[in-house]
């Protein structure tokens, strides 16, 4: 498998009037064609942010200190906002977000939103626009199409909504497909419908996908590859069964032994001493080090690289490299 | 731990809208014992916030019963409701909007002592509140700030001090880590489950996590478009799910496991407006099991087995 999109040594941050923000601080990270790639982190890691600025949606406030995102040998950060909008957005790359009730613009129906997405297709005819599109809610298993395109975003249930997000995007071709939290605002009922759709979308199309969320059981069930990101790093990447079988940064241990479910017991939940730190003023060092349990000197100091230690497994920390060299 | 603490019996809340009677709670019944921890769990709309609104009184109940020691509060008056709030705490579950944004941590702490007039002079006021944010794991000079201040963690800690100042029986939990991380959602509960045993204090959780409610609970309910579908022990509940939409729901739950995928999708469809449910068991269009009585006859909550209950035509 081809890498389809790769960061290099992203730095972003936003001026803000507490000060400047190091949001992201040299992410470094490969997605493979056809992979479902999964990014979980905690609240304010990063995490949308990394998919915001693959497509170039960061607010003004945003600056991009440094780095690469080599999409199909094409830096993104290099293109003008028409290039990104024309070539790119929709086409290319494109993004749903967790809430899809604020997705959806309410005083259009279906049908006028979903033929927006098409308006960069100049040589198709509206007719065959409305074929696509019809095409694509059922693929989705909407039920009666032809009335759904009738509707407003306020008639549907907010799974029907994922559902119009995801035959949208996919009415455009995308190669790669970011989706923020998906399922968030979804019941657990609705969020399995979904997650099924998903499934056979990545096996019928070959669809690359960077999922991201905090929710360790959702990954579990579609991802190939984790990354684990935190305070604006990647800390672990390695496959799905590698992440949850052999966990080797103290981080991702402890944020897997917090998820209700891999735990059933009160007693045995693990805590995280401590609290996320603010990124005006990152710790030092390794960002994890003020609540890591196994923290060493070089770990205030030193910032850990991302290291291979076994095929496919990635880990920055000091002491999980230092025990793979010696053996 | 097998003393009654409240009972409700057929509990009912409707609501007149534009589209006919919003059936939000509709004929529950249950009881909560003394010490226990019960989790109520359903899906969004099921009508769980209703239920334990109305049984605190936050909403008046169109009928049925609440006893709570003893005594029905179902249609008390609002005036004599002061006592009652004394002894039930709710926290709910966004800190951001359960605070008082132009309160101190001080004030939202001296409040509730107030109204109650449970102090007797400023001192005492300080110093149940020093301790009280101590039992929080939280600092005394946190009283001086301002909830915005704050993590969404630490809020909800505030939160639940807020609830413990007047020192209640039972304490309310709507969904309290839902608007939480993964790491500080396991220090709240380990927190809640500290206080409860320090307090003996007994509790009533009701969430749309499946995993939590299982963690934290001895006895769970199962809700679905305003009625109980299922009730009893934990244990049994999750071992052999009774009810087929309990079953459907549990199935539902992504298993953090590379190794287990959901392969069939458990519950096909939506959950139909409360405002006019389907007859009979409401269930019933989404059932893979339905006979024609259940569409015509609404299935009790009955005793099918020592320690559980479940309301499906397929056991009655």
């Amino acid at each position: 498998m081809g890498t389809l999109l790769e960061i290099r040594d992203l730095k972003v941050s936003f001026d803000t009037e507490e000060g400047k923000v190091e949001a992201l601080d040299g992410v470094n990270l490969k997605v493979k064609e056809g992979e479902f790639h999964a990014l979980i982190g905690e609240t304010g890691c990063g995490k949308t942010v990394t998919g915001l600025t693959i497509l170039g949606l960061l607010d003004n406030n945003a600056k991009i200190e440094n780095g690469q995102v080599i999409y199909k040998g094409i830096d993104l950060l290099k293109l003008t906002e028409k290039q990104l909008q024309q070539q790119i957005r929709g086409k290319e790359i494109t993004m749903i977000f967790q809430d899809p009730s604020t997705s959806l613009d309410p005083i259009f129906t279906i049908e006028e939103q979903m033929l927006e997405a098409l308006e960069n297709e100049l040589e198709l005819t509206k007719e065959e626009k409305l074929k696509i599109i019809t095409e694509e809610l059922r693929k989705v298993k909407l039920p009666d199409v032809e009335e759904l395109l009738k509707k407003y975003p306020h008639q549907l249930s907010g799974g029907m909504k994922q559902r119009v997000m995801i035959a949208m995007m996919l009415s455009c071709r995308p190669s790669l497909l970011i989706a923020d939290e998906p399922t968030t605002a979804l019941d657990v009922s609705t969020q399995a419908q979904f997650l099924k759709i998903l499934e056979d979308l990545k096996r019928e199309t070959k669809i690359t996908a960077i999922y991201i969320t905090h929710n360790l059981a959702v990954v579990s069930e579609i991802c190939d590859t984790v990354s684990v990101m935190y305070a604006g790093r990647i800390v672990e990447t390695a496959s799905l069964k590698e992440i949850f079988l052999n966990p080797q940064h103290p981080y991702t241990y402890k944020l897997l032994h917090s998820v209700l479910g891999i735990e059933t017991d009160i007693e045995q939940l693990q805590e995280i001493p401590g609290s996320v730190p603010k990124l005006i003023n990152p710790p030092s060092g390794c960002r994890f080090h003020p609540r890591c349990e196994e923290a060493k000197d070089i770990c205030k100091t030193k910032i850990p690289k991302l290291q291979e230690i076994s095929d496919g497994h990635f880990v920055a920390c000091h002491k999980r490299v230092m025990e793979w060299t010696k053996c | 731990m097998d003393k009654v603490l409240i009972e409700v019996e057929d509990l009912k809340k409707h609501y007149h809208t534009s589209k006919g009677t919003l059936k939000a709670v509709d004929g529950v019944s249950l009881v909560i014992r003394k010490g226990e921890t019960f989790g109520l769990v359903g899906e969004s709309g099921c009508g769980k916030s209703t239920l334990i609104r109305t049984i605190l009184r936050l909403l008046y109940p169109t009928s049925g019963k609440i006893i709570f020691e003893g005594r029905n509060i179902a249609h008390l008056h609002e005036k004599d409701l002061k006592d009652l709030r004394k002894r039930m705490g709710i926290v709910f579950q966004d800190p951001h909007s359960s605070l008082n944004p132009r309160m101190t941590i001080f004030d939202i702490l001296a409040r509730p002592l107030k109204i109650h007039k449970i102090v007797k002079n400023r001192d005492d006021m300080v110093l149940r509140i020093v301790e009280i944010l101590k039992l929080m794991g939280l600092q005394a000079e946190h009283m001086i700030r301002f909830p915005h201040e704050l993590s969404g963690g630490q809020k909800q800690r505030v939160a639940i001090a807020r609830a413990l100042m007047v020192e209640p029986e039972i304490l309310f939990l709507d969904e309290p880590t839902s608007a939480l991380d993964v790491s500080v959602q396991a220090k709240i509960l380990k927190l809640l489950d500290k206080v409860k045993k320090q307090r003996n204090l007994t509790y009533f959780y009701i969430s749309h996590d499946i995993n939590l409610i299982r963690v934290v609970s001895d006895r769970i309910a199962v809700m679905y478009l305003g009625k109980i579908v299922e009730l009893g022990e934990k244990d049994l509940v999750f071992q052999k799910p009774l009810h087929p939409y309990t079953n459907g729901l549990f199935r539902s739950v992504p298993i953090p496991d590379p190794d287990v995928k959901i392969e069939k999708i458990p519950l096909e469809g939506e959950v139909p407006s409360p405002v006019n449910p389907p007859s009979g068991c409401r269930f019933h269009p989404r059932c893979e099991f339905a006979k024609s009585v259940c569409k015509g006859k609404e299935p009790k909550l009955m005793k099918v087995e020592d320690g559980r209950m479940v309301a499906c035509h397929l056991y009655q």
